[in-house]
């Protein structure tokens, strides 16, 4: 009944699909991470008109289902003028998913910082951006690095996502091979392991980074 | 040196300063002792501003710390302060601990800056450790660091927050032995501890603090022997045991 | 031409958006519900000295944790009515989510039940409790107060992922407001009210954690 066939014969189509998932994944963790850290320490400014709109735009991007994002970009920006394709729509709703997660992890791990840090940097007379460059954001950003690891497997899950809206990349590729074939169970099962076979390494590599940590700082 | 009057400082509903009035001079050894939550932690803050007050007014060589004129920064490097927990940078060396401060805010070329370290390291007594990293070190040493760190701005003031609280026994002598050289230098010094000891082999002044105030200060020797407030008794009789 | 607003199908409809929601909740609600004992069976044969358990575990948890949920759904829903499974958009909505969060709680669950101090085995063992007097009473009970955070977090980012089961044609809120839009076209106002039900939702589970953790976890 299982038909290994129909996997053989498709599988350079579905991993032509992993080319726009790889390419998608990297724009958005990139994009994510960059919005995401300025978005973090805004989150963090004494300053209101800086604080609120941050916490704002963070709220709303982790508070929501990414795929009601990529809706909402996709159908319903253009009622504002502004039609976007598939691909840009998936990868401006993901980044921005991305963005609020990113904030969320760099306030995270500015906060599990001891005290103690900031105030011996303020007592030596290191003022705000010298403290937090010197002493605060090296030591955060080894704390960033599992939970960032964690969201980037997640990311690239939930590329997967964009070929409701049409996208194409694996996902999408696997459909399209079903619709010509009908094959849903094998094909999917292929799409599955393909997914598997990326992430898995990551979230292997994942775990040891975090077992790491207890060494150190 | 330090004018503090009338100190006020409250967190939310607790009352931490109720009214401090106290002058530190020149070369003066100040050490502040009382109960935990009397505030004595809370008053050293103050001084460099690590916490704001409510109410009164904090005088550094003339300059009022309160005022928003003031640059904090500039007033703190003046001010050094050692730490209960040491809060050394754990992702920097040793030496560079030491340097940090004195290249990006005093502005000293890194060979001074380093040559000053050096010369400090040797002074608290371990001048090998210069290139390993904090959490190579023992409690005793570390804070001998922090207080390499904080002199290393050359500040006129010295401010030590129970900096041997956190130690094993073993390792209090070490740190209070750099402590007292330091006195001995004429080092300004301000320190809230509970090393009685230490207060009276060192001190010019002890203060004895309770519920956010002053109730009793004086010369080490007529303090712990002849207290006139009951309350300084009892304190007293409890930790001198 | 210029794209008219009209925010007032909102508040027609409002009733239909309410029950998206409601469905939404307790779609997730009972894929929380059923993912818990998931998660702890699959904890337990994970924590178990049998290395075959062990491994089933493992394979569970990082198959479903390292593959999309979207596919999880397709799988269950498209796939297996090729091998003579044919599951309803509810059934196989459920299952995947129930599945996936499942995945989610066993290591959460894991590391809460390792993170029981020995000694309280110990003690039980002392006082004479069997071993699984002494789990249910003794060690569940604390792995649950530990994991209860992260847990939490998954239950919200399950209600986030309950949106996907739109795809296959099972009633929530996201199909709901996918359904009105087929209807009217007003995807601006449609996916922006969506968007900002969702984020009550969430925002008051996410309220709902904080004051529970607050009140029922002792300060370690």
């Amino acid at each position: 009944m299982f038909d290994f066939d129909v996997i053989i014969k498709n599988l350079p189509y579905l991993l032509s699909g992993v080319k726009f998932t790889l390419a998608l994944a990297c724009l958005v963790i990139i994009l994510g991470t960059f919005l995401g850290m300025i978005l973090g320490l805004s989150k963090l400014s004494k300053n209101i008109l800086i604080r609120y709109p941050a916490n704002l735009i963070v709220e709303i991007t982790r508070d929501t289902p990414i795929i009601m994002q990529m809706f909402f970009i996709f159908f319903g920006l253009p009622a504002l003028g502004i039609r976007l394709a598939t691909f840009p729509s998936a990868a401006i709703a993901m980044s921005l998913f991305a963005a609020g997660n990113t904030a969320e992890i760099v306030r995270g791990a500015i906060d599990s910082l001891p005290t103690g840090q900031f105030d011996a940097a303020k007592s030596l007379g290191m003022n705000y951006l010298q403290m937090m460059i010197y002493v605060i954001i090296p030591q955060a950003l080894r704390r960033m690095i599992p939970p960032a690891m964690g969201l980037f497997t997640t990311l690239i899950k939930d590329t997967s996502l964009a070929a409701i809206i049409g996208a194409f990349e694996l996902t999408r590729a696997g459909q399209e091979i079903i619709e010509r074939t009908f094959h849903s169970l094998e094909i999917y099962l292929v799409v599955a392991a393909i997914y598997f076979i990326i992430c898995y390494p990551l979230s292997y590599y994942t775990r040891k980074v975090e077992k790491q940590r207890v060494t150190g700082f | 040196m330090i004018e503090a009057r009338d100190i006020y400082k409250s967190f939310g509903k607790v009352q931490a300063l109720n009214g401090v009035t106290t002058t530190i001079q020149k070369a003066e050894v100040v050490v502040i002792i009382g109960p935990s939550g009397s505030g004595k932690s809370t008053f050293l803050r103050c001084l460099n501003h690590l916490e704001k007050i409510d109410r009164g007014s904090i005088i550094i060589d003339g300059i009022p710390l309160t005022d928003s004129k003031t640059d904090i920064h500039k007033v703190r490097e003046e001010i050094g302060m050692v730490f209960q927990q040491f809060n050394l940078f754990p992702h920097l060396s040793v030496l560079r601990n030491i340097t940090l401060a004195q290249i990006k805010v005093r502005k000293r070329s890194s060979e001074q800056a380093e040559r000053i370290a050096r010369d400090l390291l040797r002074k608290v007594g371990i001048p090998e450790k210069a290139d390993n990293y904090p959490f190579q070190l023992s409690g005793g040493q570390q804070q001998r660091v922090a207080i390499a760190r904080a002199l290393a701005m050359q500040p006129r003031i010295m401010l030590f927050d129970e900096p041997t609280s956190a130690l094993d026994p073993e390792m209090i002598g070490e740190v209070l032995e750099v402590m007292k050289n330091l006195a001995k230098e004429g080092m300004t010094m301000v320190v809230v501890s509970h090393e009685m000891g230490f207060a009276k082999e060192v001190a010019d002044r002890v203060i004895f603090m309770d519920e956010g105030k002053i109730v009793e200060e004086g010369t080490p020797d007529r303090l712990f022997d002849h207290a006139r407030e009951e309350r300084t008794r009892t304190f007293l009789s409890r930790v001198l045991k | 031409m210029a794209y008219q607003f009209d925010f007032s199908i909102i508040i027609k409809y409002l009733p239909l958006f309410l029950k998206g929601v409601f469905l939404t909740v307790e779609i997730s609600f009972l894929a929380i519900l059923i993912g818990l004992p998931v998660g702890i069976l699959a904890a337990l044969a994970r924590t178990s000295g049998f290395r075959i358990l062990n491994l089933m575990g493992a394979v569970y948890v990082e198959v479903f944790r390292n593959t999309p949920l979207l596919i999880q759904i397709f799988i269950i829903f498209f796939g297996l009515p090729g091998i003579g499974i044919k599951l309803s958009p509810y059934i196989s909505g459920l299952t995947a989510l129930v599945l996936y969060v499942g995945a989610y709680n066993t290591e959460v669950i894991r590391a809460g039940l390792e993170a029981v101090p020995r000694g309280q085995i110990e003690a039980a063992e002392s006082l004479g409790l069997t071993g699984v007097q002494t789990f249910l009473h003794i060690i569940l009970p604390q792995t649950f107060r530990i994991s209860l955070p992260a847990l939490g977090n998954n239950w919200v980012a399950l209600v986030k992922n309950s949106s996907l089961v739109s795809v296959i044609g099972m009633v929530e809120l996201t199909w709901v407001t996918f359904d009105l839009n087929a209807l009217t076209f007003r995807s601006f106002e449609l996916f922006g009210a969506a968007t900002i039900f969702y984020l009550i939702l969430i925002f008051i589970l996410i309220n709902i954690q904080a004051f529970v953790e607050k009140r029922y976890l002792y300060k370690t």
